[in-house]
């Protein structure tokens, strides 16, 4: 990254409530977002707790990815100050979203009515692919620059927030709205249950007795600009994007690689990235899922990397659950209001760390000076994205 | 945007019959492997690019799909539906994340530099080079797979017919290399423009004349769009999603003398030449090549 990359607005809904408030209660408190699934009848996995985002008030014509995106997205521009913004500016603003299911609840429901023989709604079928809710989005909140839209699994949201670094860097806008979403649906919950990757107790990362993951939903959003761009306009800067990493692991479908060799490298290639050293930084925010395969391996590849003298480390998948196209933008937003306000924020779940895992979490949220942190996110294939994100010079 | 891509190498595979060169054999419908289709017919471009050798591990993988792997996808939700009780079988689902792709292709060849996926509809294609070029940028040196692929399924016929006036069962997409530094190029990516206008047909016209293009391939979404001052013709290879990438790989091979210019109703005479598509989604996009310096 050539130039620093601004963040001058922040926008999140998920288990905890909509918005930064929300949000910033829930850490204080280390609050777990999980509880029983309302959202629909499941049969098979009912059993297991969800990050349900039950506290945002949702259009209900909109399929449910869009809806959350919307509430943070709209969050994030207001902040920004961008909300009542020149129109002019619209053709200048880009948008780069993450996501995993798209239409994917909705188009659940069409299938079920083709495979009794009737005929699903064509809007449906529309609303289907990712790109749709991009287009949606970008409708909405009349962006009108170039529009990116990714789906690395796991670590779409953050990826998204890489690339939207990109098209600031490429001249390609002035200003993107990045971040990513997801809703909970029938495919992902019977997809991680049939890969016996779920805890019924609801995760608990980097704890001895964790038994898998618990999914959830929400929406984060960042608001990015040139640092030049910002100031231009009188904005101030929250934080900054300093660098990002992607790697791959190449290694298997699902599993990470067992010596998280992949996600190291991400995490070096950020650092390298930035311009940091590994010891400067003083927060990770871990991706911390809570099944064995991951926690085992992001703890190798920490203690790599910090040489076994790990900073600060904590998982927030308990507070939200697993939101997968938009936990890495989840994510971003409370490193940076970590940065922001100086707290470590919690890792609730984990009563004793696991020494395999060799990570000891965070576990009550707590002030400290945090001016760098570590956000990773890891996906299904081995997709890999980690972002460096430092304090505003104000903060 | 002006941009500075080297292309090495291409490969397409694609449903339709225009013969084009290089063109690989898509794995038929109801193909059955450990391998989900669209992993297949990449990694069949893949060879046809690399031939048996192993790339190197710094490798990027960058591929854009509109629906992704929607055999897989459709399966696991009809057995998800269907199965009375029993729990869904996995390997569907691990296939059915847009990724799958990407990351499968990378798992095989060993790659491990980054690896992308962007699912923008029709605009998938311009969104994964756009992602390539700036990895070049950035100062990777290694190689780039980069491309776009979809398929045709019973449930994309049925969502299409339902949305569409005239929907036309094709499919594919195509592969691009990029070379390390100091090789010689096939064609070079010179532009590349998307976005939402407000006026799509003003705003096509002038990326059209400010990126110099001489002739154009349209979707045909985009037909109207294109004024009588740039010569144009219709996509070679019907309309999907992913049909833009077959565009592009015909003028990769009209650039590097693979294919003569009438074969794609163009100007035998037109060098710097695009690809103009409109998603179903509203969205405008231009990849614009040239011949390699």
């Amino acid at each position: 990254m050539t130039e620093r990359v601004a963040i001058t607005g922040l926008g999140i809904v998920g288990a905890p409530g909509a918005g930064v408030s929300a949000t910033l209660d829930a850490l204080r408190e280390g609050r777990s977002g999980l509880g029983r699934l309302e959202l629909f009848e499941s049969k098979r996995c009912g059993h297991f707790p969800v990050g349900e985002a039950r506290g945002a008030v949702l259009d209900p014509a909109r399929p449910r990815a869009l809806a959350l995106a919307e509430v943070a997205a709209r969050e994030a521009v207001a902040s920004a100050g961008l909300a009542n913004r020149d129109p002019e500016l619209a053709a200048e603003l880009g948008l780069s979203l993450g996501i995993c299911v798209g239409g994917m609840p909705e188009s659940e429901v069409a299938m079920t009515r083709l495979l009794a023989g009737e005929e699903p709604d064509p809007a449906v079928w529309a609303r289907h692919e990712c790109g749709a809710t991009t287009a949606a989005l970008a409708e909405a909140l009349d962006l009108r620059g170039p529009s990116l839209t990714l789906s690395t699994a796991c670590s779409s949201g953050a990826q998204a927030i890489a690339c939207g670094a990109e098209l600031l860097a490429a001249g390609g806008a002035r200003a993107v709205l990045a971040g990513g979403t997801d809703a909970l649906c029938h495919l992902t919950l019977n997809g991680f249950a049939a890969l016996l990757a779920m805890d019924p107790e609801g995760c608990r990362p980097f704890d001895r007795g964790r038994g898998g993951m618990s999914l959830g939903e929400g929406a984060a959003f960042l608001l990015l600009e040139r640092e030049a761009d910002a100031r231009a306009r009188g904005a101030r800067p929250r934080a900054f994007l300093a660098g990002a990493g992607n790697s791959c692991d190449a290694h298997h479908a699902t599993a990470p690689h067992p010596e998280g060799a992949g996600a190291e490298a991400a995490m070096r290639a950020a650092l390298t990235a930035a311009g940091w050293a590994p010891e400067s930084v003083d927060y990770v925010n871990a991706h911390g899922t809570g099944t064995r395969d991951n926690d085992l391996a992001e703890g190798r590849a920490l203690r790599r990397l910090f040489e076994g003298e790990l900073p600060p480390v904590s998982s927030v998948k308990r507070c939200f659950g697993h939101t997968l196209g938009a936990a890495g933008a989840i994510e971003a937003v409370v490193s940076v209001l970590a940065l922001e306000l100086g707290f470590l924020p919690p890792n609730p779940g984990c009563a004793e760390a696991d020494e395999e895992a060799g990570v000891d979490p965070v576990r009550e949220c707590r002030a400290a000076d945090v001016t760098r942190v570590l956000s990773s996110s890891f996906g299904f294939g081995g997709n890999n994205t980690v972002l460096c994100l430092e304090g505003g010079e104000d903060a | 945007m002006k941009v500075d891509l080297p292309l090495h190498g291409h490969a397409v595979a694609t449903s339709a019959t225009a013969e084009l060169p290089r063109a690989c054999e898509l794995p038929p419908a109801g193909f059955k492997s450990r391998r989900a289709r669209l992993p297949a017919l990449v990694r069949g471009l893949a060879t046809s690019l690399l031939g048996e050798r192993a790339p190197g591990e710094d490798t990027a993988v960058i591929v854009g799909t509109a629906l992704g792997c929607l055999t897989e996808t459709a399966a696991f939700v009809e057995n998800m539906i269907e199965g009375e009780g029993a729990a869904p079988k996995p390997r569907a689902f691990t296939a059915s994340v847009h990724n799958a792709i990407a990351s499968e292709l990378a798992r095989q060849l060993g790659a491990r530099g980054e690896c992308q996926t962007f699912v923008g509809g029709e605009s998938s294609l311009v969104q994964a080079l756009f992602a390539a070029w700036r990895l070049r940028a950035r100062g990777h040196a290694g190689e780039v797979l980069v491309g776009a692929v979809d398929e045709w399924t019973e449930h994309v016929a049925r969502g299409r017919a339902a949305c569409d006036a005239s929907p036309e069962p094709a499919e594919g997409g195509a592969l691009f290399r990029v070379g390390p530094a100091g090789e010689a190029a096939s064609a070079r990516l010179c532009g590349l423009a998307w976005g939402r206008p407000e006026q799509g047909a003003r705003w096509l016209r002038r990326e059209l004349e400010e990126q110099g293009v001489e002739a154009v391939l349209v979707s045909p979404a985009c037909n109207a769009l294109v004024g009588e001052d740039v010569a144009s013709a219709s996509f070679p290879a019907g309309d999907f999603p992913s049909a833009a990438a077959v565009a592009l790989g015909c003028l990769v091979a009209r650039l590097s003398g693979e294919l003569e210019a009438r074969a794609l109703g163009l100007p035998p005479d037109a060098r710097r030449l695009a690809v103009a598509t409109r998603t179903r989604l509203g969205e405008l996009s231009l990849i614009v090549v040239e011949p390699a310096a």
